[in-house]
């Protein structure tokens, strides 16, 4: 069956090779914002009367071909000054733009499908736009604006639970999204154990996420992708952008390094979580006077972005972006002269060339650097130990982006990485013996894909999407036999996994402001994170797929219905999906992750299946004083392992069975503007003990059903207001003050339940030989009404 | 390791609350829990009790009704895959309810022989094998004063040199027991001692010798509780304790002896070690809500628990400063419980 729909495409492929050309023009350009020199990514640009077009990708390229003669060409952008274009077409013209500030619209909330019915127009589907200018005005936990939480406000996607910034896209596990930022993977997108994203919004650009019908270019992961570009600097003038928050500040520094030719970014974000508790943590006992014996411990957390970009030419141009970000956490008992250390974080580098080889063709280079790690330390007398893990890329890719006309947008490229992983190492030290082994552990694989898509419009109904990607994962390097002991099979470098990808998306337009939309994609994803917790944590690991690790596949269609009123005022989707994954993986039931410490993880897991399910509803209201959203999701995620739940399906742990948000802003005054998020789900489903039992003397538990329980269900209302004092005064020196309540009426939503075994007697220590046991479930929640101010300046 | 992130959130996340909440699951059925042994020497021993509800009331009737009495149990030994010989188990003891045979010949157990275990019990047939691994013994013992910043110069650990054997798979086990423990009663006079000793063999630790192969390296066994719980504390050395308001040492005050240890250093199978391995950890970090749930890994078919044979090196050790100790002790049936 798969061969039988590979051959299809590669038919219609070559159809769209042999399509015929008349005689067209092309205009061409970049578009970018005049205040700051900015590309604009997702400008429309298009015929004022034919209303075709298309719009600037992720560099700010725009290409349209049209046949000789005059046209209006305009080019919007909400938040953007719409520019009308006079253009008597008669060779191919080179039009550089640049699009000013509309006031009337600042700071109205949005998520944008990129402008007029162009939610509707597309054959993509599953797909949004967040705007980092709307994330900023959503009400957020101690004022930490956090791209991840925003994009848990959309339909199809989920948060782990109570204030984590994981992504649950359409029933899929976290491995499963591939973070992007300036197209290097991030591995772990989280702070303070999974609290805050490691993004900082001040220094980022556009979001793009893609909850199904993944487009050919991207591939490597089964659920979704969250593309984050980062701001290319001011390279009109120097700027300064900061604020001062409750658990954090931060800073932002951009300007020219040769006006209009090349400019920079630095941002930079430091907790002082550690500095704020150090005061108690120094404090002495007021008894004896003894100082805190855990006086060392402590937390933070600290990112820096920063990125310059030069222009070579008007064809070439050149970005260098990095990330640095790191977590710390280190606990310290003096008396016991026990202490731990745990950092762990992410650093990316990229180095991009665009090249524009003539009006049609576009090309993206890059080379990619991507480092995860994570360490354990522990220290106690002469004992010392060290576990640690990590991953690193190195990657190249390249992108075309052709356009011969107004029928075809033509993708295509390929993408090679070497990964190295360090699964998971440790080396210890006693007194004088050192327990390291001989050489660190790791593994080394080679992944590459190739890839071509056409947008192809076959009329002014239909128009297809696509594509196919081919992909491969191989081993490299000498592999430790000893690892497989316990199986005895042997990873060799002869192991080699290659896969076509097919991917397509079709558009049936029923009218200008509706259409019904269709998509199929196929997915791999070899590379896997194994996860012994409830909740995202720096121990995770990454595991390369073997011999024993097969890859990750997933199969996903969705439709849906799409319908605009009132000129763009309000847009209306309706997504079904249904989406299979085989060969997931988890820890095999009793599984200890040090099990495997210096050898190879495979052994540890039990594979198996899933499938999810659902229909996403999301009403938006884009223009006006007050702007926002509605999302609903009706889902069902159940997984089916062989090994785990006596082989009987469960549901996942991040299954909902609904999920609604409100998100909504309302312009008030020149000076004020509010906002609200109102969010419920069902409750998240748990594993708890049904049943105990006795050994040496001692109480142990017995887990039957997996997820077998579900939390009561989670809500909460937040609400927000930003000050903008004399904002319409053309001052250098700009402030806001941000005010927010998260959780207004004090819901006491369910972070973990937890079971013990308390005393009958108070007071008294009890014991199961004595019989005044009794066992007690309890709930934990977190975050209660916390009220947060945030200070922002700008000069 | 995740006991400190549970700590680093709770300590962190300042506004948490709790509140008591009630939970129904549905009956559970009723299964045989074994905690059987078998080491050399000895004949096999074997615990039985009844699983719980988890959330059935405790109390000292419910405690008593675990324990069950009325199996019927075989112990073969094998050799390869050929039954070489068998025992008939059952309770010798009023006291204890250990299934056991005090008639079992001494060369019944083993080091290098397999044993299956055959339970038969309310209709039911339970099984389970072991093997016997070859022990390996500890090279010395010795004692030193805690290092402690409080002035407790009379606690003491007990530290071990081991040589582990260069192939993997000597999978290290540890318990120990307090055969003298003597607490002062002031009520009396002259004060008495009494002997508040542990009451059963105490697991220390178990695991895989994974970072440890073929490596001779120092360690030291800290003192287990018999809560359960991470074990952590140190033994006591003797001391004179005054017992009235005086300043005469010796008139006055009374020597308390030092603790006398009973160490019992084993090698265990690979099941047997990821179920005590299991057990180890289920009291060290047992709770973390964060955790996927950890069930222990029974080897019993059709029950739960462990059937698991022990390849034993004992060492009898008074907590005295500076003692070094190299000699194997041969404790007899009622020390091994």
């Amino acid at each position: 069956m798969k061969y039988h729909i590979q051959k299809k495409f590669t038919i219609i492929l070559l159809f769209i090779s042999i399509s015929v050309f008349s005689q067209n023009y092309t205009i061409s350009g970049y578009v970018q914002e005049e205040s700051n020199g900015e590309n604009l990514i997702g400008v429309s640009v298009f015929d004022k009367s034919s209303n075709k077009g298309t719009s600037t990708n992720q560099y700010g390229f725009y290409s349209i071909t049209l046949p000789k003669g005059k046209y209006e060409i305009l080019y919007s952008f909400i938040g953007l000054k719409t520019i009308e274009k006079s253009i008597n077409l008669e060779e191919n013209t080179r039009i550089n733009v640049s699009l000013k500030e509309n006031a009337t619209l600042i700071n109205e909330i949005e998520i944008t499908e990129e402008g007029l019915d162009k939610n509707v127009e597309k054959t993509s589907m599953s797909q949004v736009k967040l705007k980092i200018q709307n994330i900023k005005s959503i009400p957020a936990i101690l004022g930490e604006v956090d791209v991840l939480k925003a994009a848990q406000l959309l339909p199809g996607i989920s948060g782990g639970g109570e204030g984590s910034a994981g992504l649950y896209v359409r029933g899929g596990g976290p491995d499963q999204n591939l973070v992007l930022l300036d197209e290097a993977i991030v591995y772990n997108a989280a702070h303070l154990f999974g609290f805050f994203s490691v993004f900082n919004a001040d220094a980022i650009k556009d979001i793009n996420i893609i909850k199904g019908g993944m487009p050919a270019e991207y591939g490597g992961r089964l659920s979704s992708v969250l593309d984050i570009t980062m701001k290319d600097g001011n390279n009109k003038e120097y700027q300064a952008d900061g604020g001062i928050g409750l658990l954090s500040s931060r800073m932002t520094l951009q300007g020219p390094v040769q006006k209009n030719k090349s400019s920079f970014i630095i941002s930079g974000r430091r907790t002082y979580i550690d500095v704020l508790s150090q005061p108690f943590l120094n404090k002495k006992d007021e008894e004896t006077g003894e100082p805190n014996p855990f006086s060392g411990s402590g937390y933070y957390f600290y990112d820096l972005t920063t990125k310059i970009n030069y222009r070579i030419s008007d064809k070439d141009r050149l970005f260098l972006s990095g990330y640095f970000g790191r977590d710390v956490f280190s606990f310290a008992d003096s008396e016991s002269g026990f202490g731990i250390e745990i950092p762990w974080g992410n650093a990316t580098t990229s180095l991009r060339w665009n090249h524009l080889f003539n009006d049609k063709l576009f090309m993206n280079t890059s080379a990619i650097f991507t480092d995860y790690r994570f360490e354990f330390n522990i220290e106690q007398s002469d004992f010392e130990l060290k576990i640690f893990s990590g991953i690193n890329d190195w990657n190249h890719k390249t992108d075309f982006l052709y356009i011969p006309n107004q029928n075809h947008e033509i993708k295509f490229g390929y993408n090679f990485t070497y990964h190295v992983f360090t699964p998971g190492n440790a080396t210890g030290k006693s007194g004088e013996v050192d327990f390291s082994p001989d050489e660190i552990y790791k593994q080394y694989s080679n992944e590459g894909a190739i890839y071509i898509s056409d947008d192809i419009e076959i009329n002014e109904q239909f128009k297809i999407n696509i594509g196919l990607r081919y992909s491969s994962f191989q081993h490299s390097g000498d592999i430790n036999p000893v690892r497989f002991l316990k199986n005895e099979i042997k990873l060799d470098t002869n192991n080699h996994y290659r896969h076509i990808e097919p991917r397509l998306a079709l558009r049936y337009r029923l009218d200008p402001s509706s259409s019904i939309k269709a998509s199929y994609s196929q997915n791999y994803q070899y590379v896997h994170l194994a996860s012994t917790g409830a909740v995202s944590l720096p121990t995770d690991l990454w595991v390369p797929s073997s011999a024993i690790v097969n890859p990750k596949f997933s199969t996903q269609y969705a439709t849906g219905y799409f319908k605009n009123f009132k000129d763009n005022m309000y847009e209306t989707s309706l997504e079904l999906y249904y989406k299979e994954m085989e060969n997931l993986i988890e820890y095999k039931e009793g599984i200890l992750p040090e099990d495997n410490t210096n050898t190879s993880s495979d052994d540890a897991f039990a594979f198996g299946n899933g499938e999810s399910y659902g229909m996403e509803i999301l009403l938006k209201k884009n223009q006006g004083k007050t702007t926002g959203w509605i999302g609903y999701t009706l889902s069902k995620t159940t997984r089916y392992f062989d090994e785990i739940n006596e082989g009987t399906p469960y549901p996942a742990k991040y299954d909902r069975r609904h999920d609604i948000s409100i998100t909504g802003t309302h312009k008030l005054t020149d000076s004020w503007d509010l906002s609200t998020v109102f969010v419920y789900a069902t409750g998240n489903s748990i594993t708890l003990p049904s049943e105990r039992y006795i050994i040496d003397g001692n109480i142990y538990t017995e887990f039957t059903s997996r997820n077998g329980y579900r939390m009561i269900p989670y809500h909460r209302l937040d609400i927000g207001a930003t000050y903008t004092p004399n904002k319409k005064k053309n001052k250098k020196f700009k402030s806001s003050w941000n005010f927010s309540i998260y959780n207004v009426y004090n819901r006491k939503n369910p972070y973990f339940i937890y079971l013990g075994l308390e005393d009958n007697i108070e007071n008294e220590n009890g014991s199961i030989q004595d019989g005044n046991l009794t066992p007690k479930a309890y709930q934990v929640s977190i975050f209660p009404i916390l009220p947060s101010i945030t200070w922002n300046f700008k000069f | 390791m995740k006991r400190y992130f549970l700590y680093f959130l709770t300590i962190s996340v300042l506004f948490s609350c709790r509140k008591e909440i009630s939970i129904d699951f549905p009956l559970v059925p009723e299964k045989l829990v074994v905690q059987g042994a078998i080491e050399p020497r000895f004949p096999p021993y074997i615990i039985l009790t009844r699983n719980q509800g988890y959330f059935e009331t405790i109390d000292n009737s419910t405690y008593n009704n675990l324990f069950v009495s009325d199996a019927q149990i075989i112990v073969f030994k094998l050799d390869g895959n050929e039954t070489i010989d068998s025992i008939e188990l059952s309770q010798e003891f009023d006291t204890i309810p250990i299934y056991t045979n005090l008639g079992c010949p001494e060369d019944f157990s083993q080091e290098g022989y397999r044993y299956n275990l055959q339970i038969k019990w309310n209709n039911n047939i339970i099984t389970s094998t072991t093997t016997i691994p070859h022990s390996t013994p500890l090279d010395s013992i010795w004692i030193e004063e805690t290092e402690s910043t409080q002035d407790n110069q009379y606690k003491c650990d007990i530290n071990a040199r081991y040589s582990d054997p260069d192939t993997i798979g000597n999978n290290i086990l540890i318990r120990s027991k307090r055969v003298e423990h003597w607490k002062i009663d002031t009520l009396t006079t002259p004060p008495t001692l009494t002997n508040e000793k542990d009451n059963s063999l105490l697991l220390v630790d178990c695991g895989p010798d994974i970072l440890a192969n073929g490596e001779s390296f120092e360690t030291y066994f800290p003192r287990p509780s018999e809560q359960g719980g991470f074990p952590s504390g140190s033994y006591r050395t003797f001391k004179y304790k005054k017992y009235q308001d005086t300043t005469t040492i010796g008139q006055d005050s009374i020597l308390i002896p030092e603790d006398l240890v009973l160490i019992k250093f084993c090698q265990v199978d690979l099941a047997a070690m990821k179920f005590w391995r299991g057990v180890v950890r289920n009291s060290t970090s047992g709770g973390n809500p964060f955790s996927e749930p950890m069930n222990l890994v029974s080897n019993i078919n059709g029950g739960l628990g462990s059937w698991t044979g022990y390849g034993t090196r004992y060492y009898l050790v008074p907590i005295l400063k500076e003692n070094v100790i190299t000699e194997e002790y041969y404790p007899n049936i009622l020390d091994i419980f």
